[in-house]
């Protein structure tokens, strides 16, 4: 009566005991325990007989159907890759081709006072380092593991 | 054909896990699917097998808690008799006996944090490293959590046993 009524000191640790997770001196503790108390025992058989009833009760066998579905994938990954890599190569060539002229245009035409040609290069550069901020910002943010916290 | 998938080897427990917390099994499945899309197309995965495992519960788990997300802002929410349900395998050989249909009842009642992990560990055999890694929580945490999930499902199935256990005494 008195081992129902008070849950014993190895309580937590016979889940640990029955996963094979207990250091060797908490499993010997555990072990001398269970040989004089009938309460315990009963219970970690209790477990045992639950834990392969769940396995039998909750396991799904991979569905053949949905495996072809999954592998197929892999076509489309490399469209995918060369299609962005195609895209960012043009980008790039543009914006630096666009990017020259406009330098060349900037040094050297004299026919607009330099405090413009001046602002001009400003906005630009402004742009750009905005750009490039914003680029920064979101990148760290998807590669910080926001479920950290989150309660269910 | 290519050789099997690494990932694919825990589809089937992926599934399971995800149904304990979706609370349905197509949704579970869209899950896992989507989870392996991630794991085939990410570009920086872990090498060895046992870091691989535990990424992929995580990115499983992190989707499950997306989707759960959405459905509470359309205000639905997990119905304990569905889940039961939804555990149970379209082409299950034969009738299973009915102390399984107890403990799928038993799990439903559990609350979401104790079944994902009661899942995990029984059925996903994760280890309590892994089950501290993907769960987010310390290491010291995990035997406890664990323990009292165990402790709940015993009782609720006590309570289940001894219901049907008096409806067949009244019949």
């Amino acid at each position: 009566m008195q081992t129902e009524q008070q849950p014993c000191a190895v309580a937590e640790e016979l889940s640990g005991y029955l996963d094979n997770e207990l250091s060797q001196q908490e499993q010997q503790r555990v072990m001398i325990h269970l040989r004089n108390c009938p309460h315990c025992q009963q219970l970690l058989t209790e477990m045992q007989a639950m834990r392969t009833d769940m396995k039998v009760a909750v396991h799904v066998s991979a569905d053949t159907r949905d495996l072809p579905q999954i592998l197929g994938d892999k076509p489309a990954r490399w469209l995918g890759l060369l299609g962005w890599s195609a895209l960012i190569l043009g980008v790039l060539l543009v914006a630096s081709f666009f990017f020259w002229e406009l330098a060349v245009d900037l040094v050297t035409n004299a026919s607009i006072p330099w405090w413009v040609r001046f602002g001009i290069a400003g906005l630009y550069l402004g742009l750009l380092g905005l750009f490039l901020m914003v680029l920064r910002q979101r990148l760290v943010a998807m590669k910080t593991d926001k479920y950290r916290k989150v309660k269910l | 054909m290519e050789s099997q998938h690494p990932f694919l080897q825990w589809y089937g427990g992926a599934v399971a896990f995800a149904t304990s917390l979706m609370g349905c099994r197509e949704n579970a499945r869209d899950v896992v699917q989507q989870a392996l899309y991630k794991s085939l197309s990410a570009r920086r995965v872990p090498i060895d097998e046992a870091a691989q495992k535990v990424w992929f519960y995580k990115v499983v788990r992190n989707l499950c808690i997306n989707g759960l997300q959405q459905e509470r802002r359309m205000q639905r929410t997990v119905d304990a008799d569905a889940l039961a349900a939804a555990y149970v395998d379209s082409d299950e050989p034969y009738e299973r006996s009915e102390r399984i249909a107890w403990v799928r009842q038993g799990l439903a009642k559990l609350t979401p944090e104790q079944r994902e992990i009661v899942v995990l560990r029984d059925v996903n055999d994760l280890s309590y490293d892994d089950l501290a890694e993907v769960l987010g929580i310390q290491r010291g945490t995990v035997m406890s959590r664990l323990h009292r999930a165990r402790m709940a499902l015993r009782d609720h199935l006590i309570r289940i046993e001894a219901n049907a256990g008096g409806v067949t005494h009244a019949n």
